[in-house]
């Protein structure tokens, strides 16, 4: 069989072009990682701007997210899966199901204790980057245990030394990193 | 030096197959999404998966998902290995031809100056 170089290279572009497409569809994860970074970020300078309206601001901001999220799982989520009985089925449901567990109780904690409006920020700060980590650790992902210590470190920091900046340091050191970690992912790909 | 492989030489199924070996191993992708990527039609997808999954180069699965059929495709480990030693071979030729138009272009130069 032969074949002309300028046969090979149009081939070699065609796959690299598929290739890439495929990669993009395939990494949703780091949509859903942009589209809850653009949310946090919106939502933690909001409040940093107008305390006083903490809980119209996030409850606005969830039901965006959340509407977002169905919007991309409608789009992307069907198109592909795990091979059923494989291990990255088996990874992907007991993750599933931690996070499931994991907010429930994140949830649980937010009825029981009274906190104010900068702990419960940082409460979903925390879980969410706890479940980063765990994430990271269990699908061997170190930019996913990076960023959910990184956030972590600053978050708590932010928290004890500078409360009156908290929702702007927030924005910068929770809410960008999250786009930034996407951005870099999409761009990788 | 790995040879062109004629099963996957052909241009949609090479296409099928760049898509499949984009893929991680053990994801499965539907048919749909398959049509709807490289912008085929049911029957001209369909023939081609038939020749792959000949092959044992596709692994092609039929399954109910919320009451409607649907068909997952995924790559097999034999199929990525064709697909990966088929690039080989095509980037191979592509090199192959580019030393011999530098060796052509020596060749000139030196002629030139004796």
């Amino acid at each position: 069989m032969d074949i002309t170089p300028e046969e090979a290279q149009a081939s070699l572009d065609d796959i690299r072009n598929l290739a890439a497409k495929v990669r993009t569809v395939h990494s949703f994860w780091a949509y859903y990682m942009l589209l809850w970074g653009i949310v946090w970020t919106i939502g933690f300078l909001a409040t940093q701007l107008e305390p006083q309206l903490v809980n119209w601001i996030w409850g606005s901001m969830i039901v965006a997210g959340m509407v977002g999220s169905a919007l991309l799982g409608m789009t992307q989520g069907g198109q592909m899966r795990p091979v059923p009985g494989s291990q990255t089925a088996f990874l992907s449901s007991r993750f599933g199901m931690f996070n499931g567990v994991l907010y429930v109780f994140a949830i649980l904690w937010l009825i029981i204790f009274p906190l104010t409006p900068m702990q419960v920020g940082m409460l979903w700060i925390t879980v969410t980057m706890f479940s980063s980590i765990i994430a990271g650790i269990w699908l061997q992902a170190p930019m996913s245990i990076w960023l959910g210590a990184g956030v972590t470190i600053m978050s708590v920091l932010g928290y004890y030394l500078l409360p009156h900046y908290f929702w702007l340091w927030a924005a910068v050191f929770a809410g960008l990193p999250l786009i930034g970690v996407s951005v870099y992912s999409l761009r990788q790909k | 030096m790995a040879g062109l492989n004629e099963v996957i030489h052909q241009p949609v199924r090479l296409r099928i197959m760049a898509v499949l070996a984009a893929l991680v191993p053990d994801i499965q992708v539907t048919f749909s999404y398959l049509k709807d990527t490289l912008d085929l039609t049911d029957g001209n997808l369909g023939a081609h998966l038939h020749k792959l999954e000949e092959s044992g180069y596709v692994k092609i699965s039929k399954t109910f998902v919320n009451n409607k059929p649907q068909t997952y495709i995924e790559a097999t480990e034999a199929g990525r290995q064709a697909f990966i030693e088929h690039s080989a071979a095509l980037r191979e030729i592509l090199e192959g031809s580019q030393q011999i138009g530098e060796r052509g272009m020596t060749d000139m130069t030196k002629e030139h100056t004796s």
